[in-house]
């Protein structure tokens, strides 16, 4: 008996005080205090009491502390708990719309396929109606902990679905071979049926003289503490999915376990029998009185019928005899019952009557269960007449009939056949990388059940460990044992297993989820619906909250009767997950939805703007007025935040030949310190992308791309290099550096300020590209203008973003400078004619036909896209894009909207916006090329009328480039006036810290958190749950190349190089680093902050003697880490990562790269003073949401950042 | 799809840690006939069974690799990164049609 009397609780039902017995379940909880309806039926709302107390049917679902629908017969008691029943009005005793049960000739079955349909206009009341008085429960107002849903990711070597004696005993047995073992059980204690069972087979005294009970705590006993066995209990198995992934849910938490072979050891369960009333309160199976006497502690009733159709049911009477129930009568199912048995020698001592070929034909009563009424049954098994006898009682125990749990077998590929000798559906043969055992194959003794579970375990772990020949003489063994026990034990009469005995009477219920009633499916098969799935879907058996744990037997073989057909030939309906039902939001998971932010975005926060999304990145859309942003532009300057570009470092001898694969224009010419814009094709022509390429030396490029397409353009050009060997490497930088357009035409002035670089246009002309300091920190200048005025495009590392966008803004105060957001770059761009691919083209625009024949050089050689622009070309266009003006001023149609060319459809408008500039309204459109020239007329079509307009040549503004290209200009006087801000370098998580109080300090010039609350709270909490430590800073370097290993074995001798996918320590030019190798060709070079340069320098001094194709990118600024430390590290990773992460797939001194909660990250592992640590490291756009991502994760385990003091004590001690 | 993928750098995972690539779809070399041109770039075989395709590891290594995977079962039978050398040229290993 699992409950601790000493311990009592006080539980509230609805809104009652109830006291209760720690360690009971709330329904043996609410029983004891007399409690008998628990719930009310779906669509009768007859009162429903309990009947499996294990979790299957769905006679218990109430609302426990807001969560509805919760089965409370497996939910234990806790002090304080809230519980409320549903789907009754006012109240669960009382409920008026019982109604529905004295009008049930209105509601047929399917009735809502026939009724509630006309008039049509009524059916939004209808709906509202039928939704209020049918159901379960309902969801409440959203609420904090009702909504919040885990997710988990875990991996095994072997999963054991299912803890009774054979899951325990393969459990078992597969660890003893050292593979992993996760053993998934739903009940809260494992044991299985043994735990409630002290009579049977299981009771006679094994050689140790042990009772059910006991053998069960004993196997249980045996996987404690054994490091390779997890066990996942109070967790239902509800689906099993391609590639060995089983879905586990356990309350608002979801595993997704991933497991390489699978035991299934589900054992069988009862189930009800059909006869009238069979669905009052004090009906119950068996198992399930049984589970209230010694699981609960709570006797089931006073006086009990008993219903048997086996001997488990006579073991059933007597065990509740043996409680102190009156047993008043037992109905047999079976012709005759054989005197000599044990058990039936007892119940007749104990003066049961047992009325053999008896069967129960109606449960008597209202509300409750006061008595039954038995009929004689003939030969033929069918209800003599006028045999019926009434026998007072308050419990009704049916013991007639179990099935096999075979659901998730069916999911894995194993198949049952209907075996008529047993009644049941047994297994026939298993799936592939699975393996059953116990009573799910039809095993019934406790010693056939034990051995078929060992020799499960085995033959799992012995498909892993083929090595483990010296178990084959175990497996041997175990065969030898198994055939000995099947052979030797008694067969135990296993008697009828019918669900439904052919009575007259009604209210004769098959399914009690939906209220579906023998006459419903009689009448479903009389309408035609007789196979058993348009069964299923006609009157919803099997589709309720038991999933057909109940009633697929039953109304299987009454399709079987009505049809005339056999079991066998009716057949089972398709199983499919879940096998229980799963809340939406534990299939959804926590919320992961990636966001990006620039090192700017405080700034824009603290701005006032309004956010716009741009695929992953927030974007400021407009600070105050976009009309106002525009002027400022073209009449003084501004500057826009375009960190968001796509940044892409090519490196290599061949990268000039990658380059010119992939853009249409020319990439050889370009000379070094100047900046080209490009266009991208695929080879169907089609218009990929656009961006700017700078060259900054001979072999190597900086790309930029357009916001959203950074990683789609990355892939599309290592795909073109993959496999030719071509010396090229491409890393993605987007996020190391901050970028900001300086643009305006006193944008010269400005910069001026900040440089002693000369601007003048001889030294710095138009679409020149020139790495020099500005406001004292490192810059690429990309003298390019997207918005058509004088520009500069600043590229600086990302963590002094913040800190440039400040030096800017101070220095152009007094120009009158304007931050601008998205929103009047479009309408700047606009004006100067300029495209955005993805708005302006479309999966069929091409660049000829774009108006950019310009960027497209067929004469260069082969390029992606080239023979089918050259097929273009020659066939003539048919389509442009075209500069537009609205003859109405006051006219500016929505983008989208339709061209209209003589009545017809011809094109669309792709941008549109008013012009502040020219007081016109203009945009761009896609027209027939008819109607491509200049000053010809068309119709737009927008709010379903036509308005016209003028095809104008582009650009609208500045169509000589005056503006772009910037006049002469001599720098004025006082060209510098130190000094300015001190640079600062923010990391991605700065302002996270911050936020949670840090205390920030200088350290290599980066703002560092020294602490947060206090040193000693910090390492207390990173060694009882995780601490968490900004190692942002950090030098980064990628070195990429085939024979890196080469290279690294020239730096620091072959054996210090580490095998991909490890680490090493090495001290390269007197300085500590730490080398992760990512993969065959790159390693990723981790040091201090301080020794970044120096490092670097060492690195590209050893690639420079050599000859190999080798090349060193500086990542610190892009990439942002944490280094995570303490015992629950791991816990917390598995939520966030589908990727297995366990010791022996991620040891210490090793890394990893990962989906976390759905972006890419590095996991380098290097445990500190004996506790688990893990570095993490994401792109540094991504760090907030990592943060929170993490934070919110991890808050179970009370995870805390540790500031660098804490560290530093940490690491003392290490 | 709950299938696992091994990258031949990273090992086994999640089969949604990837891109899914495409058919592996040679891009002709040199002058073709407009028919082949257009088999290329418009027409997949599509198989129902074994179908040698690209990958790219977008949540992990972020490398492009080659499998061999049953279309019926998601059987993932070998993967392998393209092979660089003369005997494929190289464009009948890389750039084939749209990944």
């Amino acid at each position: 008996v699992a409950v601790d009397r000493g311990k009592r609780v006080t539980i509230s039902f609805d809104n009652r005080p109830i006291s209760a017995v720690a360690g009971q379940s709330i329904a043996g909880a609410l029983y004891a205090a007399g409690v008998r309806t628990f719930s009310r039926s779906f669509k009768y709302h007859r009162p429903r009491g309990l009947l499996c107390v294990a979790g299957r049917c769905p006679n218990c679902l109430m609302n426990v502390d807001g969560v509805p629908n919760v089965r409370v017969c497996v939910e234990p008691v806790r002090d304080g708990v809230q519980i409320r029943s549903q789907n009754a009005f006012p109240s669960i005793e009382r409920d008026l719309l019982n109604v529905f049960d004295k009008v049930d000739r209105l509601l047929p079955v399917g009735f809502y396929y026939k009724t509630f349909i006309r008039p049509r206009r009524l059916w939004p009341v209808y709906e509202r109606v039928l939704r209020t008085v049918a159901g379960v429960g309902s969801l409440g107002p959203p609420s904090g902990a009702a909504d919040h849903f885990e997710r988990e990711y875990r991996y095994t070597d072997v999963a054991v679905i299912g803890g009774g004696p054979a899951g325990l005993s393969a459990a078992r047995e597969a660890a003893s071979l050292g593979v992993d073992v996760t053993l998934v059980d739903e009940q809260p204690a494992l044991g299985g049926h043994l735990r409630y069972r002290e009579s049977g087979d299981e009771a006679r005294p094994d050689a140790a003289g042990r009772s059910g009970s006991e053998t069960a705590v004993s196997l249980a006993r045996d996987l404690v503490g054994r490091a390779n066995i997890e066990v996942i209990g109070g967790a239902t198995a509800f689906g099993f999915y391609e590639g060995q992934l089983i879905g586990v849910v356990r309350g608002r938490h979801l595993i997704e376990l991933r497991a390489r072979r699978t035991v299934f050891a589900t054992g069988r369960f009862e189930r009800p029998i059909v006869f009238e009333n069979n669905d009052l309160p004090g009906v119950m199976l068996g198992s399930g009185a049984l589970r209230l006497l010694r699981l609960d502690g709570v006797r089931p009733g006073e006086r009990a019928v008993v219903v048997a159709a086996s001997d488990e049911g006579l073991l059933l009477a007597a065990e509740l005899a043996d409680a102190g129930v009156t047993v008043t009568a037992v109905a047999d199912l079976r012709p005759a019952v054989s005197a000599t048995l044990p058990v039936v020698e007892k119940l007749l001592a104990a003066g049961v009557p047992l009325l053999a070929a008896h069967a129960v034909t109606s449960a008597l009563g209202t509300g409750r269960v006061v008595g039954a009424t038995l009929a004689k049954l003939d030969q033929q098994g069918d209800p003599i007449p006028g045999s019926a006898i009434r026998i007072a009682c308050d419990l009704i125990a049916v013991s007639a009939g179990f099935e096999v749990a075979s659901s998730l077998l069916y999911q894995a590929g194993c198949q049952f056949e209907y075996d008529k000798s047993v009644d049941q559906f047994t297994l026939s043969a298993t799936g592939p990388e699975v393996y059953a055992a116990g009573e799910v194959t039809g095993a019934l003794t406790l010693a056939t059940v034990l051995a078929q579970g060992a020799r499960a375990g085995l033959r799992a772990a012995l498909d892993l460990r083929p090595d483990a020949s010296d178990m084959s003489s175990r497996l041997i063994a175990l065969d030898h044992e198994l055939e000995l026990t099947t052979n030797g034990a008694s067969p135990r009469d296993q008697g009828r297993n019918l669900p439904a005995v052919a009575h007259p009477g009604h209210k004769k219920f098959v399914c009690l989820c939906e209220d579906v009633t023998e006459r419903d499916v009689c009448d479903a098969i009389g309408e035609g619906f007789d196979h058993v799935e348009t069964l299923k879907r006609y009157t919803t058996f099997t589709m309720g909250p038991c999933q057909g744990k109940m009633c697929a037997l039953a109304t299987l073989a009454l399709a079987a009767r009505e049809n005339g057909r056999s079991i066998a030939e009716v057949g089972t309906t398709t199983a499919r997950p879940p096998y229980h039902p799963v809340a939406l939001g534990a299939l959804a998971g926590p919320h992961h939805e990636p966001v990006k932010v620039t090192s700017i975005h405080q700034r824009h926060t603290a701005l006032g703007t309004q956010w716009m999304d741009t695929g992953e990145w927030k974007r400021p859309r407009v600070y105050g007025s976009a009309a106002a942003e525009v002027r400022g532009v073209r009449e003084r300057v501004g500057l826009i935040d375009v960190g968001t570009l796509g940044k892409l470092d090519v490196q290599g001898k061949d990268a000039v030949k990658l380059l010119e694969k992939v853009y249409t224009n020319r990439v050889a010419d370009l000379r070094i310190g100047r900046v080209r814009y490009g266009v991208m094709c695929d080879d169907s022509g089609i218009i990929l992308d656009d961006g700017t390429i700078a060259r900054l030396s001979d072999d190597h490029f900086f790309l930029t791309t357009t916001s959203t397409g950074a990683n789609a353009i990355e892939e599309w050009l290592t795909w073109w290099a993959a496999g030719t060997g071509m010396c090229v490497h491409v890393t993605n930088v987007t996020d190391g550096y901050a970028a900001i357009n300086l643009a305006g035409p006193r944008a010269r002035e400005v910069l001026a300020k900040l440089t002693t670089q000369d601007l003048s246009s001889k030294a710095l002309p138009f679409l020149a590209a020139q790495q020099f300091e500005v406001a004292g920190i490192p810059t690429l200048c990309l003298r390019i203008g997207f918005v058509g005025e004088l520009g500069y495009e600043l590229h600086c590392p990302a963590e002094f973003g913040a800190y440039l966008w400040d030096a800017l803004l101070d220095a152009g105060k007094e120009h009158g400078i304007v931050p601008f957001g998205v929103e009047a770059q479009r309408v700047l761009r606009l004006e100067k004619g300029h495209i955005i691919v993805t708005q302006d083209t479309d999966a069929l625009s091409n660049p000829l036909e774009a108006d950019m024949a310009w960027v497209v050089k067929l004469d260069k050689g082969d390029f992606v896209g080239r023979p089918m622009l050259q097929r273009v070309q020659a066939e003539g266009l048919r389509n442009k894009l075209v500069g537009y003006q609205m003859v109405e001023s006051s006219i500016v149609p929505e983008e989208g909207s339709q061209v209209v060319v003589a009545g017809r459809p011809s094109g669309r408008v792709s941008s549109s916006r008013f012009s502040p500039t020219l007081q016109k309204s203009i945009g761009m459109a896609w027209v027939p090329i008819d109607y491509a020239s200049p000053d010809t007329l068309f119709s737009i079509r927008w709010n379903e009328r036509d308005f016209p307009a003028r095809v104008v040549r582009l650009p609208f503004y500045d169509p000589e480039g005056a503006r772009l290209k910037g006049g002469d200009w001599s720098p004025p006087s006082t060209a510098r006036s130190d000094p300015w801000l001190t640079p600062t370098k923010r990391g991605a998580f700065r302002d996270r810290l911050r936020a949670r109080g840090a205390t920030l300090v200088d350290v290599d010039g980066w703002q560092q958190a020294e602490r947060i609350s206090s040193v000693e709270d910090e390492v207390r909490r990173s060694r009882e749950g995780i601490g968490v430590v900004d190692v942002s800073p950090s030098g980064k370097l990628d070195l990429k190349g085939a024979d890196v290993a080469v290279l690294l074995a020239r730096l620091c001798g072959h054996a210090a190089v580490p095998r991909p996918l490890q680490l090493a320590r090495i001290e390269l030019g007197g300085v500590g680093v730490v080398l992760a190798r990512l993969a065959e060709d790159q390693v990723l070079v981790l040091t201090s902050a301080a020794a970044r340069e120096r490092v670097a320098g060492t690195i590209s001094g050893a690639i420079g003697e050599g000859n190999g194709c080798h090349h060193l990118t500086d990542v610190t600024s892009t990439l942002a880490g944490l280094r995570l430390v303490g015992p629950r590290c791991r816990d917390v990773l598995r939520k966030l990562t589908s990727a297995d992460l366990r010791d022996r797939v991620v040891p210490n001194e090793s890394c990893a790269q990962v989906g976390l909660a759905q972006i890419p990250a590095l996991i380098v592992r290097r445990d500190s003073a004996g506790q688990p640590s893990y570095e993490l490291y994401v792109s540094r756009s991504y760090g907030e949401y990592a943060w929170d991502v993490l934070f919110e994760a991890g808050r179970e385990f009370g995870i805390a950042p540790l500031g660098l003091a804490a560290w530093r004590t940490l690491s003392e001690e290490a | 799809m709950s299938f696992l993928l091994s990258c031949p750098n990273c090992g086994p995972r999640s089969a949604y840690e990837y891109r899914f690539g495409g058919e592996y779809n040679p891009r002709p070399r040199g002058p073709v006939s407009d028919a082949a041109w257009a088999d290329y770039i418009y027409l997949r075989r599509n198989v129902c069974g074994e179908q040698v395709e690209w990958w790219f590891h977008r949540l992990g290594c972020r490398k492009w690799f080659i499998a061999r995977r049953d279309t019926l079962t998601n059987a993932v039978i070998e993967t392998y990164w393209p092979k660089v050398g003369s005997s494929e040229a190289v464009e009948a290993v890389s750039g084939a049609g749209n990944p």
